[in-house]
């Protein structure tokens, strides 16, 4: 005879394997909620957002086969997905080597950046062999520049840096004023299938190819359209204490200040 | 301070949307209809964020409970419950008594299980809620959970064609 408790593991099990293909998308719960909130604040936002989709539409380029409706969608569903990130930290990295700043000739490594979605805070590293060669953060807290060749550090009352990050607020507002276009499926990325998009240059704006993921419309990789550009590989971060302290620029002990 | 609060109640979707919508798929039956109301009760969360973001998962049970059973009654008023006035023996036709039970008849019995019986299974050995904190979900005495309980387990055994055995239940 099988017991209770034999029989409730199996209620366990065949409960837990009834839902173990399911999985949520934070980012578009996340982005759902905000989305509901600002129409019970703000309703008539909703006519421009729509008005702004539906104008995507011509912009597709004539040589573009692409449906129109599909344009569409892929903008207002990327414009959904960033309402869902703006508290996130966004990570992007990049291989980094010969000819760029902080690396000596021959030296091959890694950038990588490091912004409050909101744009309030920046960071970026430069390493090599897996070593730090220069470490900086800018925010109203505080510039910090912390060069670990030499040991030195400099830091200063800081200011919202003003850089060229792309952020989820950046982006929609692209995408309102129409400087967004679909340029059809990317290639994957990490084995997930992406959109690919470009935001036009505008005044002295470069202009940006843009990866987006095709299941969360969340943006996976970008780079500005310029010779010699790197391709930046992003991660949206939860605020985690974690992520969030990962803005910050942290002095090593025994580094000596500099001016 | 609001920055504060937002960046939790990111945190808790982020951590906690998967196994929220899993538990919402087994009150509802389909995955469409449990992302609407897993949706619908975040929304009401983050209204009530200030004044639930200490237990906020507790208040969001709740929630999913109580849209879960609006969609079981809207859908009874549409079709008969011919599921469950249909329900039968579930067997195997082998013999119970050496083996745990198939799982496959386990399933089909789980889905034959009356409305209440299955949400307290589904929170206690899915969502591995304790008696009280099912019946506060419930909006129920903890009595009432291991009541549904007991009658649950003796109705799986039933549906499985198995007699009903003097054994704790764990509640």
């Amino acid at each position: 005879m099988v017991s209770d408790n034999e029989l409730l593991d199996d209620v366990r099990t065949v409960l837990r394997a009834e839902v173990a293909n399911v999985t949520a998308n934070p980012a578009e719960l996340l982005a759902s909620v905000r989305r509901g909130q600002s129409r019970r604040r703000w309703p008539w936002l909703v006519v421009p957002l729509v008005a702004a989709a539906a104008a995507a539409v011509v912009l597709v380029p004539a040589e573009q086969p692409a449906a129109p409706v599909e344009v569409a969608q892929v903008l207002e569903r990327t414009n959904t997905a960033l309402d869902g990130v703006r508290g996130m930290v966004i990570h992007e990295q990049a291989p980094a080597g010969e000819g760029e700043k902080y690396f000596e000739p021959g030296e091959r490594g890694l950038s990588e950046r490091w912004h409050a979605a909101d744009g309030s805070a920046f960071r970026y590293r430069a390493s090599a062999d897996g070593r730090t060669i220069v470490d900086l953060s800018r925010s109203a807290a505080g510039d910090v520049f912390v060069d670990h060749r030499t040991r030195t550090y400099r830091a200063k009352p800081g200011e919202t840096p003003d850089d060229e990050v792309w952020t989820p607020e950046k982006i929609q507002k692209a995408i309102r004023d129409g400087r967004i276009t679909v340029t059809g499926p990317g290639e994957p990325i990490n084995g997930t299938q992406t959109v690919r998009l470009h935001i036009a240059e505008r005044k002295a704006e470069t202009a940006v190819e843009m990866w987006v993921d095709a299941t969360t419309y969340l943006p996976m990789r970008w780079i500005l359209v310029q010779d010699g550009a790197t391709p930046y590989d992003v991660t949206w971060l939860p605020p985690t204490p974690e992520n969030l302290a990962q803005l910050k620029t942290q002095i090593p002990d025994g580094f000596t200040e500099v001016d | 301070m609001q920055r504060e609060l937002s960046a939790d109640f990111d945190r808790f979707v982020l951590d906690r949307s998967t196994a929220l919508l899993r538990t919402a798929v087994l009150l509802v039956g389909d995955v469409g209809h449990a992302e609407d109301i897993l949706q619908t009760a975040l929304m009401r969360l983050a209204t009530r964020w200030t004044s639930v973001h200490t237990a906020p998962e507790a208040f969001i049970r709740q929630v999913l409970v109580n849209l879960a059973r609006d969609r079981w009654r809207r859908a009874r008023r549409r079709v008969s419950e011919q599921e469950l006035t249909n329900a039968g023996v579930v067997t195997g036709g082998r013999d119970p008594a050496d083996t745990v039970a198939d799982r496959d008849a386990v399933r089909r019995a789980l889905a034959r299980l009356p409305g209440r019986q299955r949400e307290v299974v589904v929170l206690r050995f899915f969502a591995e809620l304790s008696v009280a904190e099912t019946a506060e979900a419930l909006r129920t005495s903890e009595g009432t959970v291991k009541a549904h309980t007991s009658r649950a387990v003796a109705r799986l055994r039933e549906l499985l064609g198995e007699k009903i055995t003097e054994n704790v239940h764990g509640v």
